[in-house]
C-alpha cells in the first residue's frame, strides 16, 4: 500500500525529465505557431496538460524535433536529450530564431534548467510534488508564452529555428549532432517568464529579443 | 404341509389364469361396461384370494416348529409369500388405481359425449328454427313477388300512356311550329313597313337640313349685327380718346395762356433791364471795395497775431531775466560765502588771490596728506596683525609646553610607578637570590655528603620543590599585571598597536569597497547571464545538424543562386530583344548564358595567369633574398655554402688557393656526414682530431678557415717582403 501511494502523490526522475521534454515540446511548438515562424494552417490543436495546444503538423518539424525532444519509447530507448537530462549535463536549452536571409538572431527563447533533489542520477529516484501542482504550474508558463505576442516585436522577415543545447564540455556528440557558436542578440531586451518546478528539476523560461529603437 | 402350500399357491395362479383365459376366451366385441365388469370380476378374485391367502398364512403361523432346519425353510416359505402376498397386493393396488383411471375416463369420456349431444340438439334447434324463418321468407318473397308484377304492370299501362301524350305534344308542337313559321312570314311583312319609316325620317332629316340652313343664316345676321355691334364699341372707343385729347388741349390751352401771362410779366421785366444793369456794376465796384477791406483786415489780424506771440514771448523772457537776476543774487552770496570759506581756510591769503584755483590746490594737497596718512594706519595695522598672530603662536606655544609638563609629569609618574615595581622585582630578585643562595648550601652541604644515596633522593626532592616554587610564582607574576615591567618598548609597542590598528581600518575599508564590487560583479554576472551569457570553458553548446535553421539557410542560397541565374537570363533576354532578335529567343538567350560561363573560365585562367606571375616574382624575391643571405654567410663565416642535390652542401672557404679545394657535406637523418674530396685528402690530420675526437664541424671549419688564412697571410707576406725585396 505504502508503495502505491507514494506512486501516486510523487514523480520519478524519469517522469520529471519526461514532463521536462514535454514542456519543451508543447513550449516550442506554440511559440513556433505564436510568433508565427510557419503558416498557422499547418498546426492542430491537440489538449495538453489541460490546455489546447497548438502542434505543428509540418513533417519537418517533427522530424527534426522528435529525435530531439519526444520520445522515451520503451523503458531503454532513452533519446540522447533525455539522457544528458537524467545524467546532469544539460544547462540550458536556448531556442533561436533567426532571419533566414542574413542570419541574424531575432528572438532567443532560453530554458534554464536547474537540477533539484538529491542529485543522484538513478532514474528511479523520486520526488515529493505532486503530478497535478507540476502540471499547473506548466499550464501557467505555457499561458505565459501564449501571451509573449502582444509585446515581442513583430517577426516581418522569414525566419526559421534551431535548438542549441547547452551542455557540460565532458559529453560526448554523437553524430548527428555537432557544436555550435553560442548565438548573441545585440541590443537586446529580456523577460523572465514564469519558472515551473518538478521537485527534480526546475525550468526558468526567458525570452530575449531584439529591442527595435 | 409345504407341498399343499405350494399347492395352495399354484391354485390360487391356476385360478387367476383361469379367470384370464376366460377373460380372452370371450369374444372381443365387448363393451366398456363389460370389460369394467371383467375387471371388478377380477379385483372381487383378487379379493378372495386375499381371502384364502391369509388363513393360509395363519396356518403356517399356528404350525408348530419340527426341526430347525425345517423351520428355516419355513420361514423362508414364509418371507417369500409375505414377499410374494406384498407385490399382490401392490398389484391389487395398481390395478385398483387403474379401474380409478378408467372410471375417471368412463366418466370424463361420457360427459363430454352428452355434451356432444346437447351441442346437437341445440345445433338442430337452430337449423330448424332457420328452416322456418327461410320459410318465413319464401313466402314474403312470393308476396312481394306478386307485388311487384302487379306494380311493373301497371308501369307498363302508365308508359303507354306517356307515350300517347307524348306523341300528343308532338303533335301540339308542330302545330306550334308552323304558327310560327307563319307568325315569321308576318315578321317579314313588317320589315317591309319598316322601310317606309326609312323613307319618313329621310324626309325628316330634309327639313332638319332646311333648319339648319335656317339656322346658319341666323347665326350669319347674329355675326354680322355682332360685328356692327364691336364696330359701334370702337366708336365709343374713338369717342372717349378724343374727348381725352381734347382736354389734354384745354389743359394745354391754359398752360399756353399761363406761359403768356409770364411772356407778359419777362417782358415787363425786360424793360426794367438797362436800369438792373447800372445797379449790377455799381453793387459789384461796391462788392470789390469790401474784398480790399477784408484782405486788409486779415493782413491786420496777422499782424496782430504776430505781436501777441511776440509779446508773450517777450513776458517769457523777462520771466527768465527775473529768475536769473535772483539766481545772480544767490550765487553771488554763495560766492561771497565761498570767498569767506576761502580767507578762513587759507590764512595767507588776500582777496585777490581768493580764486578757486587755489582752492583746488589746497585740497589737493589735503589729499595727499590724507593718503599718506591712509597707508600709513595700514602698515600700522599691519604690524598690529603681525603682534597678533605673533602672540598667538606664543599662546600656542604655550598650551603645548604645558601639555609637555603635563606628559612630563605624567612621565614621572609612571616612572615613580616603574621605580616602584623595580623595587618590588629587586626585592623579589634579592628573595629569589637568597632563596638560591640557601639552595647553593644545601646543595654544597648535601655535596660534602659524597656517596649517599638517600641524600640524593632528599636533594632531588628539594630541586622538585624549588622548581614548583618557581613555577608558582611565575604564575603568579604572569597573573598578577602590576608584576608585569614597562619599558621603553612599551611606547614602540602602542605605536605598532596604532600602526596596526590603522591598518587594521584601512583593511576593513578595503574589504568592505570588494564586498561592493562583489555584489556589483554578481549583478552584472546576473545580468549577463539573462542576457545569454556562459562560461565558455564550462559549456558547450550542441545542436542538431539537420535544424530546420541551417535547412532554411541553405534553402535560400539555393534560391538566391538560382534567381541570380535567373536575372542573368532574362537580362540577357532583354538584351537580346533591344539588340531586334525575336526568332528562338530562349535559345539565344540559353546560348548567350552559357558563353558567358565560358567567359567565367577565362576570367579564371586570366586569374590564373596573374597568380602565376604573382609566384614568379616572388621565386625572384625569393632567390635575391636567399643570394643575399647566401652572400652574408659567405663574409660572416668565410664559407660559401652551396646546396646541391640529395642534401648535399658544398664549402668553399674564402682563403682557399683553388676553386675545386672544397669540403662536401651531407644531410643524413638529422646529422651532417663529411664526404670524401680531393681536398679532404690533404686535411686529414685536421679531420680526425676535430671530427674524430672532438666531434664538431663547426671547430674543424674555423680551424681550416685559421689554418688557411695563416697560410695565405704567410704567402701575402712573402709576397711583399718578395717584392719589398726587389724593389730594395
Amino acid at each position: 500500500m505504502a508503495t502505491k501511494q507514494q506512486s501516486q502523490n510523487a514523480i520519478t526522475l524519469k517522469g520529471s525529465a519526461k514532463l521536462v521534454m514535454d514542456y519543451l515540446n508543447f513550449g516550442i511548438n506554440s511559440i513556433l505557431f505564436q510568433r508565427g515562424i510557419y503558416p498557422p494552417e499547418s498546426f492542430k490543436t491537440e489538449e495538453h496538460f489541460g490546455l489546447s495546444i497548438l502542434v505543428s503538423t509540418d513533417t519537418k518539424i517533427q522530424q527534426f524535433l522528435q529525435p530531439v525532444l519526444n520520445q522515451m519509447k520503451g523503458m531503454y530507448l532513452i533519446n540522447i536529450t533525455v539522457y544528458w537530462l537524467l545524467e546532469q549535463k544539460i544547462q540550458k536549452m536556448s531556442m533561436v530564431i533567426s532571419n533566414v536571409n542574413t542570419k541574424e538572431v531575432m528572438e532567443r527563447w532560453d530554458f534554464k534548467l536547474q537540477y533539484e533533489g538529491s542529485g543522484d542520477s538513478n532514474p528511479d529516484s523520486v520526488g515529493n510534488k505532486e503530478l497535478s501542482i507540476i502540471q499547473k504550474e506548466i499550464r501557467d508558463v505555457l499561458r505565459q508564452i501564449c501571451s509573449t505576442v502582444s509585446f515581442l516585436p513583430l517577426l516581418d522577415c522569414p525566419c526559421a529555428f534551431d535548438l542549441q543545447i547547452y551542455t557540460k564540455p565532458d559529453v560526448d556528440v554523437p553524430q548527428e549532432w555537432s557544436e555550435t557558436a553560442p548565438s548573441y542578440i545585440a541590443n537586446s531586451q529580456e523577460l523572465q517568464l514564469r519558472s515551473f518546478s518538478t521537485s527534480l528539476h526546475r525550468m526558468d523560461t526567458v525570452v530575449s529579443y531584439k529591442a527595435d529603437f | 404341509m409345504n407341498k399343499s402350500k405350494d399347492n395352495d399357491q399354484t391354485f390360487v395362479i391356476k385360478i387367476l389364469d383361469d379367470l384370464r383365459s376366460n377373460n380372452r376366451s370371450k369374444p372381443l366385441r365387448m363393451h366398456y361396461d363389460t370389460s369394467m365388469i371383467s375387471s371388478n370380476d377380477s379385483l372381487l378374485l383378487s379379493n378372495k384370494r386375499r381371502r384364502s391367502c391369509s388363513p393360509d398364512l395363519q396356518e403356517s403361523m399356528l404350525t408348530p416348529v419340527t426341526s430347525p432346519w425345517e423351520s428355516r425353510r419355513i420361514k423362508q416359505e414364509l418371507v417369500n409369500a409375505r414377499a410374494e402376498i406384498a407385490s399382490l397386493q401392490e398389484r391389487n393396488k395398481t390395478l385398483f388405481n387403474l379401474k380409478k383411471e378408467s372410471d375417471i375416463l368412463f366418466e370424463k369420456e361420457k360427459s363430454a359425449l352428452e355434451h356432444n349431444i346437447n351441442k346437437s340438439k341445440l345445433m338442430i334447434d337452430q337449423l330448424d328454427n332457420r328452416l322456418k324463418e327461410i320459410r318465413y321468407e319464401k313466402s314474403n318473397l312470393k308476396e312481394e313477388n306478386d307485388s311487384l308484377m302487379k306494380k311493373l304492370e301497371s308501369l307498363v299501362e302508365e308508359n303507354k300512356r306517356w307515350t300517347s301524350n307524348l306523341e300528343k305534344e308532338n303533335k301540339e308542337l308542330e302545330d306550334k311550329l308552323t304558327s310560327v313559321t307563319s307568325e315569321l312570314t308576318k315578321y317579314q311583312n313588317e320589315s317591309v313597313s319598316r322601310n317606309c319609316t326609312d323613307y319618313e325620317l329621310n324626309e325628316l332629316k330634309k327639313t332638319l337640313r332646311s333648319n339648319e340652313k335656317y339656322i346658319e343664316e341666323l347665326t350669319s345676321n347674329l355675326r354680322k349685327k355682332q360685328i356692327e355691334i364691336n364696330t359701334l364699341e370702337n366708336d365709343q372707343v374713338k369717342m372717349n380718346t378724343a374727348n381725352q385729347r381734347i382736354k389734354c388741349l384745354e389743359n394745354e390751352l391754359a398752360s399756353l395762356q399761363e406761359n403768356a401771362m409770364v411772356v407778359n410779366a419777362q417782358r415787363e421785366k425786360l424793360k426794367r433791364f438797362n436800369s438792373m444793369e447800372n445797379e449790377l456794376v455799381s453793387l459789384r465796384e461796391e462788392v470789390a471795395i469790401y474784398r480790399n477791406d477784408v484782405k486788409q483786415t486779415e493782413v491786420l489780424e496777422n499782424k496782430v497775431a504776430t505781436l501777441e506771440s511776440k509779446l508773450n514771448k517777450h513776458e517769457l523772457i523777462e520771466k527768465e531775466a527775473m529768475q536769473l537776476r535772483s539766481n545772480l543774487a544767490v550765487s553771488e552770496d554763495r560766492l561771497k560765502a565761498w570767498i569767506d570759506v576761502c580767507r578762513e581756510v587759507c590764512e595767507n591769503v588776500t582777496e585777490s588771490q581768493c580764486y578757486p584755483e587755489y582752492l583746488r590746490y589746497y585740497v589737493d594737497n589735503l589729499k595727499k596728506k590724507d593718503l599718506f596718512l591712509v597707508n600709513e594706519k595700514g602698515e600700522l595695522q599691519t604690524n598690529i596683525a603681525r603682534l597678533e598672530l605673533k602672540l598667538k603662536q606664543m599662546e600656542v606655544e604655550l598650551l603645548k609646553a604645558k601639555e609637555q609638563i603635563v606628559i612630563g609629569t605624567n612621565n614621572n609618574n609612571k616612572n615613580e610607578l616603574i621605580i616602584k615595581r623595580l623595587k618590588k622585582q629587586i626585592y623579589i630578585i634579592t628573595w629569589e637570590r637568597n632563596d638560591l643562595r640557601e639552595l647553593l648550601d644545601s646543595f654544597q652541604k648535601e655535596v660534602t655528603v659524597i656517596g649517599n644515596i638517600n641524600g640524593e633522593d632528599t636533594k632531588m626532592e628539594v630541586l622538585e620543590k624549588a622548581i614548583n616554587g618557581y613555577k608558582s610564582r611565575m604564575n603568579q607574576i604572569e597573573t598578577d599585571p602590576s608584576m608585569y615591567v614597562p619599558t621603553d618598548n612599551n611606547k614602540r609597542w602602542i605605536e605598532e598597536k596604532n600602526v596596526l590598528l590603522k591598518e587594521k581600518e584601512e583593511l576593513i575599508n578595503k574589504c568592505k569597497q570588494l564586498e561592493e564590487k562583489c555584489s556589483d560583479l554578481n549583478d552584472q554576472i546576473d545580468h549577463r547571464a539573462l542576457k545569454g551569457d556562459f562560461n565558455l570553458k564550462e559549456t558547450k553548446v550542441l545542436h542538431y545538424k539537420m535544424n530546420p535553421a541551417s535547412e532554411g539557410f541553405n534553402h535560400y542560397q539555393n534560391e538566391l543562386a538560382k534567381a541570380k541565374q535567373e536575372i542573368e537570363k532574362l537580362k540577357e533576354r532583354i538584351k537580346a530583344m533591344n539588340e531586334g532578335i525575336s526568332m528562338n529567343l530562349t535559345q539565344v538567350v540559353d546560348n548567350r548564358v552559357e558563353t558567358n560561363a565560358s567567359q567565367e573560365v577565362e576570367g579564371l585562367k586570366e586569374k590564373l595567369k596573374s597568380q602565376e606571375i604573382q609566384n614568379q616574382r616572388l621565386r625572384e624575391v625569393f632567390k635575391k633574398s636567399s643570394q643575399e643571405f647566401r652572400e652574408s654567410v659567405y663574409t660572416l663565416l668565410g664559407f660559401k655554402v652551396d646546396g646541391l642535390q640529395n642534401n648535399m652542401y658544398r664549402l668553399t672557404s674564402q682563403f682557399a688557393f683553388h676553386e675545386e679545394d672544397n669540403l662536401m657535406f651531407q644531410l643524413n637523418e638529422g646529422s651532417m656526414h663529411l664526404l670524401e674530396t680531393p681536398f679532404s685528402k690533404t686535411i686529414e690530420e685536421m679531420i680526425a682530431l676535430h671530427l674524430g675526437q672532438q666531434r664538431s664541424i663547426p671547430v674543424l671549419l674555423s680551424s681550416l678557415t685559421i689554418d688557411l688564412f695563416s697560410k695565405q697571410s704567410m704567402i701575402m707576406t712573402a709576397d711583399s717582403t718578395r717584392l719589398e725585396s726587389a724593389i730594395n
